[in-house]
């Protein structure tokens, strides 16, 4: 488990704005561009609910609270899971490095061993926490790793997008990610990702990402509740819904929250 | 057989070939089929499942939290054995065990927190197998036991942040053989059950931590209470003398008898690194302690460190490294000996949900009597030990499995453990497995060769 929970968490801010996944015209590249730089604020704080659902329809649920924190050379994210008990008190945190090139620093705590463990992890294809995000999912991406193409416009729940296919551009990206290629619909009045179709890697699975409710804090726009679900001949196999509450952008938020002294307390 | 084709005929089938090849291509699944996106798409509509009905409530915000779990462990001895404390026969029911654990949290003002969690555990196995073919010793220590476990309070106090009270303080980077970590006992009574996760002894302590992640972090305490290794005892088939060990010297709480400890860490760009330095109280190696003994006595040591780990990709290198003063053996009166105590090896997450830990450890005690080297009686000087780890979870994280290797040199005796967990829903888990034991050299695991057992656990967290 130790392994499992601190990789995965990156993609819970999969319900932030991480400027990597949102974006608009010109060229697929430009557009992607403009969905990483817009205004995702310098720290958040956000309470999210996964709830992992079978193809037999039974379900289970993980709680956390996350934090992050911009600093100089990389953003800070600080993840507590509060549910179930059997996880309640493990804590993660991140250095993700704003130079794409150097590797992430990951520290977990479990409170089963009551000790904070470097965790070393550069393959993010698995599954994040027995859900249908992988943890390669909210990793920072460099746009310089895939070739981004806009296919098309279209409408989506009444607003305008863009569609883009993203390409990784080696094998290493694709095994790194967990998917061979991606369909991005990105809003045009915001340049939110709203949703995406990936086709996973070994496999003739294609995961499909909607979000179901999107909110304005701040005047950041973030996802509230997001569903992901796994398809194998069209047929659905698994799926996930993410839900944050108590979202909040550009607290004041003191650095040693996001200490590894802080991480063995609660937050 | 030799190609023999007319030229022209080459040219055709090249061209042929040239041909299929292009009809493939365009029957092949395309990476980019700007008509076939549609369809795709289409998937949001043909494919959503029904949006789930959310349950979310959130629970308002309360000072303090009451959690803990209920265990159910079983365990079964394989092979007829005995031990060279008891002739009874172990092979059967060896444990039957509920075990409560509570734990309260309190949130107290100005970012303090006070944390209390106590246990307890009532094994039936004896009433089972009839409590006259157990020792007065095996009774008191494994048939029942209600215990507290940590409770402190913890919360800044200026520039530093205070932890007092009965605390666990893991030292040290390695993960199977730990040598750095060394303030709190451990409980060893049960082999089979003494995963990580309990086997410290939280103890009495005062720390105090300063420093920013940025800089150097330090962490200074004082250890108020003694308490020893919770061991075998005479009558239980892991236990590995014939007589009854006698009463431990000296008091839990004794002033002369407080240890201190002082560690200094720092984080650095896939690196972090640590000092530390202790004098601390300890419990004699029972090596070579005989029946004549009046007591079990405890000496205080001198013992500073260092260790480090080196994040790289899918691999993270880590090692301890220790140099111990003050060592006193039963067999050595008079003599204070030094001893360097080195772990290092690695853990690898290359492969999809799985987990790998390789570790080395190798114990040198300093200055002892080439005489005494194949001598059971007496402390080696050379020990090394191998340990592995693999873990590996299946169905979205529903089902676990895991190997534990430990081997002690290459004639001193190992454990191996093989296990599963499922986890039918949230907070429930099933493991079972067969933890093995080779006999060695070494006078712990000189008889434990047959004590082979089947276990089983029900784990339920609330």
């Amino acid at each position: 488990m130790h392994r499992i929970i601190p990789r995965t968490l990156f993609i819970l801010f999969f319900l932030f704005p991480a400027p990597h996944l949102y974006g608009a015209q010109p060229s697929g590249l430009e557009l992607m561009e403009k969905v990483q730089t817009r205004d995702t604020g310098t720290s958040s704080s956000a309470e999210v609910k996964m709830t992992l659902i079978n193809e037999d329809g039974s379900s289970r649920v993980r709680q956390m609270k996350i934090l992050t924190k911009q600093f100089p050379q990389y953003m800070a994210r600080a993840i507590s899971f509060q549910a179930p008990a059997d996880v309640q008190g493990t804590s993660f945190l991140v250095h993700d490095y704003h130079d794409s090139t150097q590797d992430t620093d990951q520290w977990l705590y479990l409170p089963a061993l009551q000790k904070t463990k470097r965790i070393a992890t550069r393959d993010k294809s698995g599954s994040f926490m027995g859900s249908d995000l992988r943890y390669g999912d909210m990793d920072k991406d460099s746009l310089a790793h895939s070739t981004y193409r806009l296919v098309k416009e279209a409408v989506v729940k009444g607003h305008p997008v863009w569609i883009i296919e993203a390409i990784p551009k080696t094998d290493e990206y694709a095994l790194k990610k967990g998917y061979t290629k991606s369909l991005l619909l990105v809003r045009k009045d915001n340049y939110c990702l709203i949703r995406s179709v990936n086709w996973l890697l070994d496999s003739n699975r294609i995961r499909y990402m909607d979000v179901i409710e999107h909110t304005q804090e701040s005047g950041i726009w973030a996802p509230t509740r997001v569903r992901i679900w796994t398809t194998e001949n069209k047929k659905t196999i698994h799926q996930t819904l993410l839900e944050s509450s108590n979202i909040r952008f550009n607290l004041d938020l003191a650095d040693e929250l996001f200490s590894l002294r802080q991480l063995e307390r609660k937050f | 057989m030799a190609c023999t084709l007319q030229p022209h005929k080459r040219r055709s089938v090249a061209k042929s070939i040239l041909l299929l090849w292009f009809v493939l291509l365009l029957c092949s699944p395309s990476p980019a089929p700007a008509d076939g996106i549609d369809s795709v798409l289409e998937g949001f509509d043909t494919t959503a499942p029904a949006e789930p009905i959310s349950n979310s409530t959130t629970n308002p915000p309360s000072p303090y939290r009451l959690y803990g779990f209920v265990d159910l462990d079983m365990a079964w001895a394989m092979q007829h054995h005995s031990s060279p404390s008891s002739d009874q026969d172990y092979q059967g029911l060896n444990v039957l065990r509920p075990l409560l654990s509570l734990t309260l949290d309190y949130g107290l003002s100005n970012g303090w927190y006070a944390k209390v969690s106590g246990h307890g555990f009532y094994d039936l196995s004896y009433t089972i197998r009839g409590r006259s073919e157990s020792t007065t010793q095996v009774l008191d220590t494994y048939e029942q036991e209600g215990e507290l476990d940590e409770a402190y309070l913890e919360g800044p106090l200026g520039p530093v942040t205070l932890k007092l009270g009965r605390q666990v303080t893991p030292w040290g980077d390695t993960d199977i053989f730990r040598p750095l970590d060394i303030l709190n006992p451990i409980d060893i009574r049960d082999p089979v059950f003494s995963d990580i996760s309990g086997l410290r002894l939280p103890a009495w302590m005062s720390r105090v931590d300063w420093g920013q992640d940025n800089r150097w972090r330090f962490s200074a305490l004082a250890i108020h209470e003694n308490r020893v290794d919770k061991l075998p005892v005479y009558g239980n088939d892991f236990y590995p003398f014939d007589f009854p060990l006698p009463p431990r010297a000296g008091s839990s709480f004794d002033i002369d008898g407080t240890g201190l400890g002082l560690r200094a860490s720092r984080s650095f760009h896939n690196w972090d690194s640590t000092f530390y330095a202790a004098s601390l109280m300890q419990e004699q190696d029972l090596v070579g302690i005989t029946a004549e003994e009046p007591e079990r006595k405890r000496n205080r040591i001198e013992v500073v460190g260092f260790s480090g780990n080196l994040a790289a990709g899918n691999w993270l290198y880590k090692a301890d490294l220790s140099f111990s003063q003050g060592l006193e053996f039963y067999q050595l009166p008079g003599e204070k000996k030094d001893r360097i105590d080195f772990a290092g090896g690695f853990d690898y997450a290359g492969f999809t949900n799985t987990f790998l830990t390789f570790e080395i450890a190798y114990r040198h005690l300093l200055s002892l009597d080439s005489q005494y080297k194949d001598d059971q009686d007496y402390p080696q000087s050379h020990v090394l030990a191998f340990g592995l780890h693999y873990y590996r979870t299946f169905f979205r994280e529903k089902l676990s499995t895991a190997i534990l290797i430990q081997l002690y040199g290459f004639d001193q005796g190992g454990v191996q453990q093989f296990s599963c967990s499922y986890t039918p829903w949230d907070n429930h888990r099933i493991s079972g497995g067969v933890m093995l034991f080779q006999d060695g050299d070494n006078y712990i695991f000189e008889h434990i060769g047959e004590n082979s057992r089947l276990f089983l656990k029900y784990h339920f967290s609330f």
